[in-house]
């Protein structure tokens, strides 16, 4: 009777009661993730060992494989970088090392880049992680908040010098990735080719391993636009992301880069709708 | 707030039909979508969406609350369906007797629960939590299963029953998860010696639906399924990769006549492929497949009403 009355009156203390249960499903988890205890496999109606062990088998092949299509569909290029089964492997090791912390699949994977830096079996492909963190900074680009960018006109309209003592608010979008390896062209030349044309010109893209690239991924309405920038940009970028004033953000990219173009780095970023709002000081 | 009720039958939303939908418009009665998929800020997915739910009713259907977690639905993945339920307020929105978060971690899979008065006193705080967060009834899904366990002592349709029952939820039954489980289920207990040549289990699936509490189900699921062949016994898998099979078409006739006996609206029908996913007008000609039974179960169990299947 009072057990009854513990259950409907409240949620925490049936739940915490509920402790057969749990226990059994930890042992499930660490099952699915590592090996099938006799423990559990007694909790099974089967006909034979065997049979438990196969039908166990369905759910952990359905978990890994899930995970890992989904793994593949964020890291295309880590994959066909590395080969299908040889990722389907990785992703195995990745996922039990790092299980999922989200129910969503937006949030799959975000540890994988971290995971290759200290992956044995990629220590050869150095470029490996970047690779992945570009690829990671382009799905975040794509869910990112929609935000319509600034456009010349908006910006033209406002006194130079308010705008220079201004904040520049970046678009909700941008991602900026920069590598000691040159992971744009790697990424570049490993997508599909849709045609003849588009083949020559990826084939034309030559990768000197060693080159340091820098990175913009900017999503203003629906398509992802990725940027190549020199260092100078790059930087400049960097400087309104960590909350510079425009006339601060060009003073600390010139005293680091002197032939920083103002003019024209700041033409680019409306060209390429990386700003979105203004906020005036 | 939601005028869009479902009716009639409805098709899984694949982002690789997205374009053909809104082109073509073609006449399906409403859509439905792992709301997962949606979880995100914004981009394509919720462009699509919204356009999409201007022409069509929405239907939510969960994957990831977990109802059967011991420890609990999360507070984080709850909130967060709760936000894509207010911005796109689907006409209904359902999820799965089963689980899949486990300390804070998500196997992406609908694990299967032992059914005795501990899983339900559970499942039950479980339904409640979520049903008060979103202000709504939400509709629970029979598993498809491949493992029976000795800790159960109520049937999976006692245990629905059950739920219905202390938490005022819909049911949602699906077709080919019953076939799935029922087949899946009748192999462990078949004898060894009569198990090379599986004959799927006509009377026993269909005792299924007769013990099925069927008065409260809000919405019908079909999809397809493949077979393994594990230590000489056939499983199945539910793998929503093929069309519904005609023993699957058959227990859907049967179950609709038994629901037309009993009401005169019979629930929205939703087609379900998720995996070799075809050319929208393969789905589109299953969807057909199953209004034509629908209007049939109803002509009928009814001769002189049709009012259900209009």
């Amino acid at each position: 009777m009072s057990q009854q009355n513990d259950a409907e009156n409240s949620t925490e203390n049936s739940i915490n009661h509920a402790t057969e249960l749990a226990h059994w499903q930890q042992g499930f988890y660490d099952a699915l993730l590592g090996e099938l205890s006799p423990d559990l496999q007694q909790s099974f109606q089967t006909t034979s060992n065997k049979a438990s062990q196969q039908r166990f088998a369905i759910y952990q092949n359905n978990v890994f494989y899930s995970l890992t299509t989904a793994l593949g569909d964020l890291y295309p290029v880590v994959k066909k970088l590395v080969g299908d089964d040889f990722f389907t492997g990785t992703a195995g090791i990745y996922f039990r090392q790092h299980p999922p912390q989200q129910a969503a699949m937006v949030f799959l994977g975000e540890k994988f880049a971290d995971f290759l830096c200290n992956f044995e079996h990629t220590k050869t492909m150095a470029y490996l992680p970047d690779v992945a963190a570009l690829e990671l900074a382009r799905h975040r680009a794509y869910h990112a908040r929609d935000k319509t960018a600034l456009t010349t006109e908006v910006i033209a309209l406002i006194a130079p010098e308010v705008l220079a003592q201004s904040l520049i608010e970046l678009h909700p979008s941008l991602q900026c990735i920069q590598s000691p390896e040159p992971i744009f062209s790697i990424w570049q030349n490993n997508q599909e080719e849709t045609n003849d044309s588009q083949k020559t010109v990826n084939q034309q893209a030559s990768v000197q391993l060693g080159e340091p690239q820098q990175v913009l991924i900017v999503r203003p309405v629906y398509s992802i636009n990725m940027y190549q920038v020199p260092d100078d940009i790059y930087a400049f970028i960097q400087y309104l992301q960590q909350g510079c004033t425009l006339a601060e953000a060009i003073e600390n990219t010139l005293d680091k880069h002197a032939d920083f173009d103002v003019g024209n780095s700041i033409q680019f970023a409306l060209h390429t709708q990386l700003f979105s709002d203004i906020i005036s000081s | 707030m939601n005028p869009k009720k479902l009716h009639g039958v409805g098709i899984g939303l694949k982002a690789q039909h997205y374009d053909d939908i809104l082109r073509t418009k073609p006449a399906i009665d409403w859509l439905e979508v792992h709301p997962e998929n949606y979880m995100g800020a914004g981009g394509l997915p919720h462009k699509y969406l919204r356009e999409i739910t201007e022409t069509y009713p929405l239907s939510m259907h969960g994957v990831g609350l977990s109802l059967g977690s011991a420890n609990g639905v999360s507070d984080e993945h709850l909130a967060a369906l709760a936000h894509v339920v207010k911005r796109y307020q689907p006409a209904q929105v359902s999820e799965h007797l089963s689980w899949s978060h486990w300390n804070q971690h998500f196997l992406n899979d609908l694990l299967p629960l032992p059914y005795n008065q501990e899983s339900l006193a559970v499942v039950v705080d479980n339904i409640h939590k979520v049903q008060d967060a979103l202000k709504q009834k939400i509709y629970i899904e029979n598993p498809s299963s491949y493992l029976g366990f000795h800790q159960s002592d109520l049937s999976e349709t006692d245990f629905l029953r059950e739920l219905a029952k202390q938490t005022d939820c819909g049911l949602l039954l699906d077709i080919n998860n019953v076939y799935v489980s029922v087949n899946n289920q009748h192999g462990i207990q078949n004898s060894s010696q009569d198990n090379t040549q599986h004959s799927p289990q006509h009377q026993l699936v269909e005792d299924y639906i007769n013990d099925y509490p069927l008065a409260a189900v809000g919405e019908i699921h079909l999809a397809g399924h493949a077979q393994e062949t594990i230590e000489n016994e056939i499983v199945l898998i539910d793998d929503h990769g093929s069309p519904v099979i005609d023993e699957v078409w058959d227990l859907y006739s049967y179950t609709m006549q038994k629901i037309a006996t009993q009401t005169d609206t019979l629930p929205p029908v939703l087609i379900e492929w998720d995996t070799d996913i075809p050319e929208l007008d393969q789905l589109i000609e299953e969807a057909e497949k199953a209004r034509q039974l629908q209007i049939l179960s109803s002509i009928n169990t009814n001769p002189d009403s049709l009012g259900g299947a209009q």
